[in-house]
């Protein structure tokens, strides 16, 4: 029998009873006096050339305050490495889901109603969507004017290649000549929604030259920045704050709308507040994740040791280019995986098409490269006769092995993952014909940024962060009392948080790649220890020890190995509120990117090599009922390696949510859009969530390994590992229960019942 | 056209002019001003505007507010007693980690409290089932299972 | 009430079909609603005097499902409603909204259809009673002209060595709705012989429809295996399925096959007195066996 594994703590939430009495207020519950209501109107056709648009009728409806356009909001290009995009198309729309105009009025319905009565007439131009052809030279180009836009960093482009990434090791050709087997797989995968509970929505006011935008954003703070250059206004005249958010999953990542609606404000002459349907949540943003196409070829020995990778992997950008350039990078290295791999030659392909952007969703590019990755791996595994979990652990990497990019791995636990994983889900047992257990691992970087809080001591003893860390609700600002409880000997609940907004806090990037507590939580570390300092010297004075001598426990300043001269912090508090006031500012320095030998890789964007990389293993256990195709997820066990861990209830709470999500892109949500590039499932209907009846059950654990150069007290990132390995976990399971493989994604009932019945669709 | 109804709001009477074509949950929200139950589709897949109409689950998004003329509504606001205590089952979603980014929740509250009113020992299968309209992109459901059952248990 | 219905207004069950369609944009709600709520006399189910099942129109499908006399005797309308949509929706929606929203996926509908159900339609004119199977006409249409309202659904009388079930194809363990379904009732005779049977398809075809040849292929069998299966080759080979989003249509026939093949197959269990649980698909498709327990 398995020892136990880590349970929650029964730690309270600090938003917690908000979020259960309905009192806590998200974007689209506010309201401002003179509020009115903006509504969108969309392209609604993938490609076309606006030949004409009308807002005349639209604005001569009784009720409409404003209808802005490009000619409003001019036409600055703007994009994180390529500025391939604008507020509103002028000339060419380039997906179904992109904005055209924006109208304000006074109620929502009526806002609606007059963006369908802008008039826009378009001449439609070939929509570019498959993956392939596009890179055809005869392919139409989705931006006719590529060679123009402007780029930040290594964005190697050509044509409909938004960009290209590659790392080359070793020689693969030579190594796959003596190599005993050379295997090769093909994978093709649907794109998939991030689907946060909470549909966008975006409240705008101005006071004078000042604007407030209340956002539904993950990152206020590249928000911020969004919007006073879109506008041309200086930063320090935007304040974005973020009530409570409803999810994220990286779709509410990058700003968005900000600026849109901020403009339509300033024309309104009032507060606007747009809050988007579903069915707008589902084709208008620019953050999902891409359709691939993916080839893996890969030479090994028959006592089960890789020679070599060689791998070419096709992206879908969508129409514009999001962050998805440097998940393009990372890609590259989710084709070569967790192994020791000693030659590698692999490339990645990012490319424009006429749908919806792609962009950074819950571990960008991860799932779906390693979707495909460890579905080949089970195939080689397969070639030469060798248990596929046997043949995972002779080739993980381990403390000290080499990457393909030259970095060396510090200690890590992908094996202990793999070994715990298997023993929770029992593998190897006997199961009934129509079940089966498949496997898969998965790694992920932790991403070192600049973040900052800012700590108060009260004269009643209660501490406050302030601190510019955003809550997507994965309770990872929730965490952070936690850590200066640790760091000043007080309890949790003893701090009270400030957040959200970017005009109280230091800035933070948001919450993004897992980095709040890895980033956020060494800023509250350091602001905490400044009131420690400060603590200590007073307490000294009172104790007559000398600082150093002293510790912070139990709520009391003490003289080390003397417990008895003693002093409560809150009284400490409450003397410096009669003078000196203690209060505490933290950034400090961010975890050192690892060495690397970058000298293999084209498209360089930051992402070389990988700091305090996370490792997971997933094993579960699905029953498929072979005649419909219909696949029930029964048991997930899911282990990883985050350093040490924190917070059980967090991180727990995260890789739940992050197995179950995975379960959706595996077996049941895949974006259909026809070959028009015409979405034809943005409904929750036919885009379908596991639902509570589906959740399987879940054996969660970690293995704790506090790591030297990570985060606070050891820490890596948590909330994107735990969704990378899932659909890879499951394919292999499927494939094993039916003993053919479904090389697509989603395995939809239909694609498995044809699969496993050997029925051409 | 518009049409008085009065609806019996957390145990209020309110009274409301509206037209016939008005749903429930913007009466709710923006004329009662009880903002916790939310809207996160329109098509009755999510279950984030779940509301108890005389003790019953109704997606108040595809309810028209004529249709509670006369009627008990319950929302998330009316969970907790009035002294602010909360109930079990607020109790529970929050040290059963069924709580993270609380868009879900005022809706999930409400699907189990009707649950447990007409099924107080439900089974397992039971406490699924009568979670699987509201859907959660957080919490992969386990903590919000747990989280019935325990309040089920008086735990 | 009536009289509203005669001048062109459009009666209002629960609202789940008619309030989703007007927030879709599909279809606009009619300016002139008649609230069927407060007519008390619609809701319930009663047995008449030659035992049929007489179901008020307003009845909604918790009410069905939790019915003992429909659990026992017609228990393929109990797996159809204890799968509509979600409690939420089987609390609200009603069998008479179910009915006439004349959908092609309702699940209730092929059930109906195998219990030989009488629509009882009224109106200013008076009342008609036609078979179900000759209300539906095409997508969202019936033969029920303006004005007239559908008041409940009959069924005759069921004896017990009848068995019904009705089967799903189920993508998610809940919250689906049917992509291909398909209800079969079949009476045994002494020698457990088939002496009646009912076959009926649902989203196979612009209406739910019964399928005779299915029926035929039963007659006289033990609706054993080889039966189960000549039934659901005969409603592949009647089914005119659609390509869409949910399912190709050459996936869509075969899985006409096998979901009527699992609705024949529940269904003469039930006649033979054995046990298949409501709802019949939820343990066709291996339903909670193996996540038992709550997932921690």
């Amino acid at each position: 029998m398995a020892s136990e594994t880590m349970q929650m703590t029964g730690r309270l939430r600090a938003d917690g009873r908000s979020k259960v009495t309905g009192a806590g207020r998200y974007v689209a519950d506010l309201t401002v006096a003179g509020m009115v209501h903006g509504a969108f109107r969309f392209a609604g056709v993938p490609h076309a050339r606006i030949t004409r648009i009308d807002t005349t009728a639209a604005k001569s409806l009784p009720g409409v305050f404003a209808v802005i356009t490009s000619t409003e909001v001019g036409t600055r290009r703007h994009g994180v490495y390529v500025q391939d995009r604008t507020l509103f198309a002028r000339d060419v729309v380039r997906w179904e889901g992109e904005a055209i105009a924006a109208v304000a009025a006074r109620t929502p319905a009526l806002a609606r109603q007059a963006a369908a009565m802008i008039e826009v007439d378009f001449e439609l131009l070939p929509a570019v969507v498959d993956l392939e052809k596009a890179l055809l030279s005869e392919s139409a180009l989705v931006h006719e004017d590529w060679k123009d836009y402007t780029v930040s960093g290594d964005v190697v482009r050509d044509r409909n290649e938004a960009t290209r990434c590659a790392i080359v090791k070793g020689d693969v050709d030579a190594a796959f000549a003596v190599a005993d087997r050379v295997v090769r797989s093909r994978y093709v995968a649907d794109g998939s929604q991030p689907t946060p509970m909470e549909p966008r929505a975006i409240l705008a006011e101005w006071s004078g030259r000042e604007i407030t935008i209340h956002s539904s954003t993950q990152v206020p703070f590249p928000a911020r920045s969004h919007v006073a250059a879109s506008l041309g206004i200086p930063e320090s005249t935007v304040r974005v704050i973020v009530p409570l958010l409803g999810g994220g999953f990286g779709g509410k990542c990058e700003p968005h709308f900000e600026p849109h609606v901020a403009a339509l404000a300033r024309a309104a002459g009032r507060p606007v507040k747009v809050v988007f349907n579903r069915q707008e949540e589902f084709l208008a943003p620019d953050h999902r994740r891409e359709r691939m196409v993916l080839d893996f070829e890969t030479g090994v020995s028959s006592d089960g040791t890789l020679l070599a990778r060689r791998a070419r992997l096709l992206i879908e950008n969508g129409a514009y280019s999001a962050d998805e350039p440097v998940s393009t990078q990372l890609a590259a290295h989710f084709a070569v995986g967790p192994y020791r791999v000693p030659n590698v030659d692999v490339s990645s392909h990012l490319i424009y098409t006429n749908t919806q952007p792609t962009g950074s969703v819950r571990a960008p590019a991860a799932p779906t490269v390693c979707w495909g990755l460890e579905q080949h791996l089970d195939e080689v595994a397969a070639a030469i006769g060798i248990d596929p979990v046997e043949f995972r652990r002779r080739n993980l990497v381990r403390a000290g092995d080499t990457t393909a990019t030259g970095q060396v791995f510090d200690e890590i636990g992908a094996v202990e993952c793999l070994d715990r994983a298997t023993e929770l889900i029992g593998y190897g047992r006997e199961l009934p014909a129509d079940e089966a257990i498949g496997v898969s691992c998965a790694f992920w970087p932790s991403f070192p940024m600049a973040s900052g809080a800012y700590m108060k001591l009260n004269g009643d003893g209660s501490g406050t962060i302030i601190t510019g860390a955003q809550e997507n609700g994965s309770g990872s600002v929730m965490a952070l009392p936690l850590l200066a409880a640790r760091v000043l000997g007080m309890r949790a609940e003893d701090f009270s948080l400030v957040y959200q907004d970017t005009s109280a806090a230091p800035w933070d990037f948001g919450s993004a790649g897992s980095q709040t507590i890895f980033n956020n939580g060494r800023a509250v570390v350091a602001a905490a220890e400044e009131i420690a300092l400060q603590l200590r010297e007073l307490a000294a004075d009172q104790l007559e020890a000398a600082p150093e001598d002293l510790e912070l426990v139990e709520g009391h300043a003490r003289v080390k190995g003397t417990p008895a001269r003693t002093i409560a912090i809150a009284d400490l508090a409450a003397t410096a509120q009669g003078g000196n006031l203690m209060l505490g500012r933290g950034s400090g320095d961010p975890a050192p990117i690892p060495e690397s030998d970058a000298s293999g890789c084209i498209g360089r964007l930051g992402a070389e090599s990988f700091t305090a990389p996370t490792f997971a293993t997933h094993a579960v256990r699905v029953k498929v009922d072979r005649d419909t195709g219909v696949v029930r997820v029964l048991e997930v066990a899911a282990v990883q390696e985050s350093g040490h861990i924190l917070d059980p209830d967090g991180a727990i709470g995260q890789v739940r949510g992050g197995v179950l999500m995975g379960i959706g892109q595996a077996i049941s949500e895949g974006m259909v859009d026809g070959a028009d590039g015409a979405r034809r499932n943005a409904h929750l209907l036919d885009y379908k969530l596991q639902t509570a009846s589906d959740t399987p059950v879940m054996h969660v654990d970690f293995v704790d390994l506090p790591t030297p150069n990570a985060g606070p007290f050891g820490s890596k990132g948590v909330g994107e590992p735990c969704t990378v390995p899932t659909p890879g976990a499951i394919a292999n399971a499927i494939a094993i229960a039916i003993g053919r493989r479904v090389h697509q994604l989603p395995a939809t009932p239909e694609r498995v019942w044809s699969v496993a019945n050997g029925v051409e669709l | 056209m518009s049409i008085d109804i009065s609806i019996t709001v957390n145990g209020m009477v309110e009274t409301h002019t509206v037209h016939p074509h008005r749903n429930l949950v913007s009466v709710l929200r923006d004329e009662c001003g009880l903002t916790g139950t939310k809207e996160g589709c329109d098509d009755c897949e999510c279950g984030a505007c779940m509301v108890l109409v005389d003790g019953s689950p109704v997606n108040s998004c595809s309810y028209l507010a004529v249709q509670a003329d006369g009627k008990r509504v319950t929302t998330v606001e009316g969970l907790a007693s009035a002294d602010g205590t909360l109930s079990p089952l607020q109790q529970a979603f929050l040290s059963c980690g069924g709580v993270q980014c609380g868009f879900c929740t005022p809706g999930m509250l409400i699907s189990a409290t009707a649950l447990l009113a007409n099924s107080p020992s439900p089974t397992d299968e039971e406490i699924r089932t009568a979670v699987s309209g509201n859907l959660c992109r957080c919490t992969g459901y386990t903590g919000i299972l747990d989280a019935i059952r325990v309040a089920a248990d008086g735990r | 009430m009536l009289d509203a219905l005669a001048s062109g207004a459009v009666p209002l069950a629960g609202g789940t079909d008619l309030v989703v369609g007007h927030r879709q944009g599909k279809r606009p709600l009619p300016d002139a609603l008649v609230n069927l709520d407060h007519v008390a006399d619609l809701r319930g189910i009663r047995l008449s005097k030659d035992s049929a099942l007489i179901i008020g129109a307003l009845t909604n499908h918790e009410t069905i499902v939790n019915d003992e006399r429909v659990r026992a005797r017609y228990p393929a309308l109990a797996d159809a409603s204890s799968i509509v949509g979600s409690v939420a929706t089987r609390a609200t929606g009603t069998i008479g909204g179910n009915v006439m929203n004349a959908s092609p996926a309702a699940d209730t509908i092929a059930p109906l259809l195998c219990h030989d159900a009488i629509a009882v339609l009224r109106s200013t004119a008076g009342e008609r009673r036609i078979p179900l199977s000759e209300l539906f006409v095409g997508p969202g249409r019936t033969t029920a002209v303006a004005g007239e309202l559908l008041v409940g659904i009959e069924l005759a009388a069921s004896s017990p060595t009848t068995g019904g079930a009705y089967v799903r194809l189920e993508y998610r363990r809940q919250m689906e709705i049917a992509i291909v379904g398909a209800a079969a009732v079949v009476r045994l005779d002494a020698g457990g012989r088939v002496e009646h049977a009912r076959v009926a398809m649902t989203a196979l075809a612009p209406t739910i429809q019964r399928v005779p040849a299915a029926e035929d292929a039963l007659l006289g069998t033990d609706a054993g295996d080889a039966a189960a299966r000549a039934a659901g080759e005969a409603v592949a080979a009647a089914a005119s399925p659609i390509s869409d989003v949910r399912g190709s249509a050459n996936y869509r026939r075969a899985m006409a096959a096998v979901i009527t093949r699992r609705a024949v197959t529940a269904a003469a269990k039930r006649a033979r007195g054995g046990d298949v649980r409501i709802p019949a698909s939820d343990s066709t498709f291996g339903g909670h066996a193996g996540n038992e327990g709550l997932g921690s």
